[in-house]
C-alpha cells in the first residue's frame, strides 16, 4: 500500500513539475532558446560519517573517494535534467576506539527534473531509482554488514548566477519529501524491524537478510525522516566544476534510537562532450 | 566584492546546515563506569532471556557497579563485565578483548560426546567404509563439509555426518546427499560437536525430512528497550521440493555440544514422531544472536530473542535426549552411541 502511494504520489509530482510555466513566456519563444546536452564525469574525496544509536553512541567517521558519471540537458530559460551514477567508497574508523574498520560502498542512481523559475532559481525534484547505503564492518559477525535502501523522492531548488566572464556559481538543495526504505537491521537484531514487528522470521526464505526484492521496505515522509543534499559548485567557461557536496540521513526507526549518516565531498566534474542545439 | 559575497554565502551556508554531527550524539566516555554502565545497559535492554534466566540486571548493575572505580586496570574492569556476561548462562552471550574471550561455559560437567579417531578408525574412515563420501570445502580442503553415505556395519542404514553449519552448501550437493539415503530403511544423522553456524542451512537440512508444513513453535524477538518489548514470530517448517527427502525412522545423535544452529535443526525436528534423538544433553543455545562494540573497542555478543517450541518448551538450556547413551572413550573400537542408533534402527 505503502508503495502505490509512493508512486502514484510520484507520478503526479513529475506532471506538476512538466506542466509548471513559470515564467510566463510561450512555448514559441521558449523553443528559440539553445539546448545544451552534457555528458560528464565527476571525481573527487570524501568524508563520510555514521552513528546507529541501536547498538552504540560512537561515531564513526573517515576518509574515501566518489566517482559520478552523469548526462544532463538544459534547454536555456525553459528546464534542466540530469541522470547519474555516482559510487562513493570510504573507509570508516571508530572516534573512540581502533578495533575494526567499516568500509562503506555507496552506489545511487537518480533522475532530476528542474523548471525554469527565474534567471537565478529553478525548482523541481529528483527521484534516487537505485540507492543502497552498505557498510562492511571487520571484528563483527552477524551485525558485520549494514545496509540501507531506499528510493526518495526530494523536492529540488538550484540557484545559479555567473560571477564573471568565465565563472558561475551555482548551489542546489535536494530535500527528501516521501519514500520507501528498508534498514537491515531492527532494534536488536541484523534483521529488519518492519519484518520481526509483522512476525515473519522464516529461516527458509534465502533473501531473508537482503534489501531486496521490495519485502518489508517501509513508507517514509519529511516528518519522519531527513534526508538532503547541498551542493555548491563554481563552474569555469562550459567544460569544467569544482563543487562542495554536503549529504545527510537522520531517521529512527526505533523512537530515541535514531541512525544518522553523512557525507561531505569535494568533486571536480568535466563535461567530456557536449552537444549545444 | 561580489566574490566575498559568494564565499561568505558559502561559509554561512556550511557552518549552518552542514555538519551532520548537529543531529549525532557525542561519543560515549571510555572511563571504566561508563563502560561497565554501557555494557549493563546494553544487556537490560537487548538481552532477551532475563526472565527465563532469572536475571536481575538492576541489582546486578548497582552491586557490581559499586566496584567500578578509575583504578581498576583494564583486566579487571573486564572481569567485573564477565561476571554479568556469565551470570546470564547463555552460550551465545559474550564479551571480548585483544586477547580475551568470555563466555558462559556450557559445557562444563559434561563428558565427551565424540571421539573422532574411534568413529574414523571403526565406522566412516575412508580405508574401512568405501561408501562413505567424504564431501570437502572447495575452498578449504581440510575442512569437511559432510560424511555421508553407508558404514560397513549396515548397508540399510544412512549415515550423515555435519560437523557444521557454516559451510555453503549447493542445492545439487544437498540432493546428492539425500538422494544416498532413498532406499534406506533408516538414517542416522550425526550433529555431535556441531556447535552451530547458519540456521538457514541447518534448516535447509530439515526441510529434506518431512514430507508437509510443520509448525515449529515461536521465536521472541526483543524490538525494543522496555522489558516486555517483544514481538513473536511463529515458526513453520515447509519440506524440500525434492523427491529425496528422507521420511522414515531417524536417529539423530546428540551431545553438550549441538548448540545454536544445530538446535535450530533439532527443534524443527522435535514434533516428529520418526524422529528420535540419542546421546547426551544439548547445549541449547535457541536465540538469534546479535553483536557489536563497546565504547572502548571490546566486542560483546547478546541473544536477543528465544525459542519456544509448540509444547512450550524453552529450548535455551538444552534438551535431554530420547536415549540417553554415554561413551566409553576407553574402548577404542566402539562408539557406544553410534551403536545404540544401528541397535535401535536394526529392531
Amino acid at each position: 500500500m505503502d508503495r502505490k502511494i509512493f508512486l502514484i504520489f510520484l507520478f503526479f509530482s513529475f506532471q506538476i513539475i512538466a506542466l509548471a510555466k513559470p515564467d510566463g513566456k510561450t512555448e514559441t519563444e521558449k523553443n528559440q532558446k539553445g539546448v545544451l546536452r552534457n555528458w560528464f564525469v565527476e571525481a573527487g574525496g570524501v568524508y563520510s560519517s555514521f552513528q546507529d544509536i541501536k547498538f552504540s553512541d560512537v561515531q564513526y567517521t573517515g576518509p574515501g573517494a566518489v566517482l559520478k558519471l552523469g548526462l544532463n540537458r538544459e534547454k536555456e530559460n525553459v528546464y534542466f535534467w540530469e541522470a547519474a551514477f555516482s559510487f562513493r567508497y570510504s573507509s570508516e574508523n571508530a572516534s573512540t576506539h581502533d578495533n575494526g574498520k567499516t568500509t562503506v560502498i555507496y552506489p545511487n542512481i537518480y533522475f532530476k527534473y528542474l523548471r525554469v523559475l527565474n534567471d537565478h532559481f529553478l525548482i523541481g525534484g529528483r527521484v534516487d531509482l537505485f540507492d543502497l547505503n552498505m557498510r562492511v564492518i571487520t571484528a563483527l559477525q552477524n551485525n558485520g554488514t549494514y545496509y540501507m535502501a531506499s528510493n526518495f523522492l526530494y523536492g529540488s531548488v538550484i540557484y545559479k548566477r555567473p560571477i564573471n566572464s568565465n565563472w558561475n556559481f551555482s548551489a542546489s538543495l535536494d530535500l527528501a519529501l516521501i519514500g520507501l526504505s528498508k534498514e537491515s537491521t531492527s532494534f536488536a537484531m541484523n534483521y529488519n524491524q518492519t519484518r520481526i514487528e509483522k512476525g515473519e522470521v522464516d529461516y527458509q526464505e534465502e533473501a531473508m537478510g537482503e534489501p531486496y526484492p521490495y519485502k518489508f521496505w517501509e513508507f517514509s515522509h519529511i516528518g519522519n525522516r531527513l534526508n538532503l543534499i547541498t551542493e555548491f559548485y563554481f563552474h569555469y567557461k562550459t567544460r569544467l566544476s569544482a563543487g562542495y557536496k554536503w549529504e545527510m540521513g537522520h531517521w529512527a526507526t526505533i523512537p530515541s534510537y535514531p541512525t544518522t549518516i553523512g557525507a561531505h565531498s569535494i568533486v571536480f566534474r568535466y563535461n567530456f562532450a557536449q552537444k549545444l542545439k | 566584492m561580489q566574490r566575498i559575497t559568494y564565499l561568505l554565502l558559502i561559509v554561512v551556508t556550511i557552518g549552518l546546515f552542514s555538519c551532520e554531527k548537529i543531529v549525532m550524539k557525542p561519543n560515549p566516555g571510555t572511563s571504566n563506569l561508563e563502560i561497565f554502565n554501557e555494557y549493563s545497559k546494553l544487556v537490560k535492554e537487548k538481552f532477551a532471556m532475563l526472565e527465563f534466566k532469572g536475571v536481575d540486571i538492576d541489582k546486578l548493575q548497582d552491586s557490581i557497579g559499586q566496584t567500578i572505580t578509575d583504578g581498576l586496570t583494564e583486566d579487571q574492569l573486564f572481569e567485573k563485565l564477565a561476571i554479568i556476561t556469565n551470570k546470564l548462562k547463555d552460550g551465545h552471550s559474550s564479551i571480548a578483548k585483544e586477547d580475551t574471550l568470555f563466555y558462559y561455559a556450557f559445557y562444563e560437567g559434561y563428558p565427551p560426546g565424540i571421539d573422532r579417531e574411534i568413529l574414523v578408525n571403526n565406522y566412516i574412515g575412508e580405508e574401512i567404509a568405501p561408501d562413505i563420501t567424504w564431501l570437502k570445502d572447495e575452498e578449504d580442503e581440510d575442512m569437511t563439509k559432510a560424511i555421508y553415505g553407508h558404514m560397513p556395519q549396515s548397508a540399510d542404514i544412512g549415515y550423515l555426518r555435519v560437523g557444521s553449519w557454516m559451510s555453503t552448501f549447493t542445492n545439487d550437493e544437498v540432493e546428492k546427499i539425500f538422494s544416498t539415503f532413498k532406499n534406506d530403511k533408516g538414517l542416522i544423522i550425526d550433529i555431535r560437536d556441531n556447535g552451530g553456524g547458519d540456521p538457514m542451512l541447518s534448516t535447509k537440512f530439515a526441510s529434506y525430512l518431512i514430507d508437509k508444513e510443520i509448525t515449529i513453535g515461536s521465536e521472541r524477538f526483543k524490538t525494543g528497550p522496555a522489558k516486555n518489548d517483544f514481538i513473536e514470530s511463529t515458526l513453520y517448517l515447509s519440506p524440500a521440493d525434492s523427491e529425496n527427502r528422507f521420511t522414515k525412522e531417524i536417529m539423530v545423535l546428540t551431545d553438550i555440544w549441538c548448540f545454536s544452529a544445530t538446535t535450530t535443526f533439532m527443534y524443527s525436528l522435535e514434533t516428529l514422531d520418526y524422529v528420535t534423538f540419542v546421546g547426551q544433553k544439548t547445549g541449547g543455545g535457541a536465540g538469534s544472536v546479535a553483536d557489536g562494540f563497546l565504547a572502548n573497542g571490546w566486542t560483546w555478543d547478546l541473544s536477543v530473542s528465544e525459542f519456544i517450541d509448540i509444547n512450550g518448551n524453552h529450548w535455551d538450556n538444552g534438551r535431554e535426549p530420547d536415549i540417553p547413551v554415554v561413551l566409553d572413550t576407553t574402548i577404542t573400537d566402539k562408539d557406544e552411541v553410534l551403536e545404540r542408533a544401528l541397535l535401535e534402527l536394526n529392531n
